[in-house]
């Protein structure tokens, strides 16, 4: 029998998923504060239904299904809004039938998804990567990278020179190479 | 010593691809550029390593990667602290 060896932990989900959910869900929904309550949902639903949790897939694949389904939920509430809107603009214009605004949106949409599709498998392999590098090297890179704070207020907030921060930023830079290799820089 | 001019007109491995990394950031000066520059015309390893380089930021780029604020991260421990104490 397959032990189950993933436990479950709240006090560290803030500092360990955040960020992966966040992206993951800003992919999706493209609006900052909407992607910010999904991820609150998302713990809530999770501390509710923690007893639930069996420790067979890790704690962050258990939280993206959760989100995920929070992510349908607010899909769903959208295009319930949506149609409504749609039957009054067809019903206002008699010689518009057939000019559906849901169309038109649909293809944009079939376009950014596939672009989304891929940033999001991108984004989740950084994320993959920078996991398994030194944890402070990690929170200095995406000071750097991510956010883009100025190299002197990285040094203030870790109490490192800048040189020290160029040899921190080498390491990360060289491990997440290594592991982004195979699949993403061949 | 004949070193040390060698070590003015070429710098080490470990000074070129320092240069190459700030260079991803637009954080490299004017004489690490061409430092660099010219390390690379010698360095098959180095210039490997800066190929790399820019695909990784090219990747990092195209990922649209964000993170959330402190304070949001701060709003969000709250809410579960709170939560996990009922």
């Amino acid at each position: 029998m397959a032990e189950n060896t993933h436990q479950i932990n709240p006090d560290q989900w803030v500092d360990e998923y955040s960020d992966y959910l966040f992206n993951y869900a800003i992919v999706r929904v493209n609006d900052r504060e909407i992607a910010k309550d999904l991820i609150s949902e998302t713990f809530l639903a999770g501390l509710r239904s923690k007893k639930y949790f069996k420790g067979e897939a890790t704690e962050r694949t258990w939280l993206i299904s959760i989100l995920k389904r929070k992510i349908i939920d607010h899909y769903r509430k959208i295009n319930s809004k949506k149609g409504q809107a749609e039957v009054k603009i067809n019903y206002t214009e008699e010689d518009q039938e057939g000019e559906w605004l849901e169309e038109k949106v649909a293809d944009n949409f079939e376009q950014s998804a596939e672009d989304n599709l891929v940033n999001n498998e991108l984004g989740a392999a950084i994320y993959d990567c920078l996991d398994k590098i030194n944890p402070k090297h990690a929170q200095i890179f995406k000071m750097k990278t991510i956010d883009n704070f100025d190299t002197e207020v990285i040094c203030n907030e870790f109490g490192i020179t800048p040189s020290n921060l160029w040899v921190i930023i080498h390491r990360a830079r060289t491990a997440l190479a290594e592991c982004m290799e195979e699949k993403w820089l061949k | 010593m004949s070193s040390d001019k060698t070590d003015k007109q070429y710098c080490k491995c470990s000074e070129a691809n320092c240069y190459c990394d700030k260079a991803q950031y637009n954080e490299v000066k004017d004489w690490e550029r061409e430092q660099l520059i010219s390390h690379l015309d010698k360095c098959p390893k180095c210039k490997d390593y800066s190929e790399r380089n820019k695909k990784l930021t090219e990747l990092f780029n195209k990922a649209q990667l964000t993170t959330l604020q402190e304070e949001e991260r701060k709003e969000l421990k709250r809410l579960l602290q709170q939560n996990l104490d009922k």
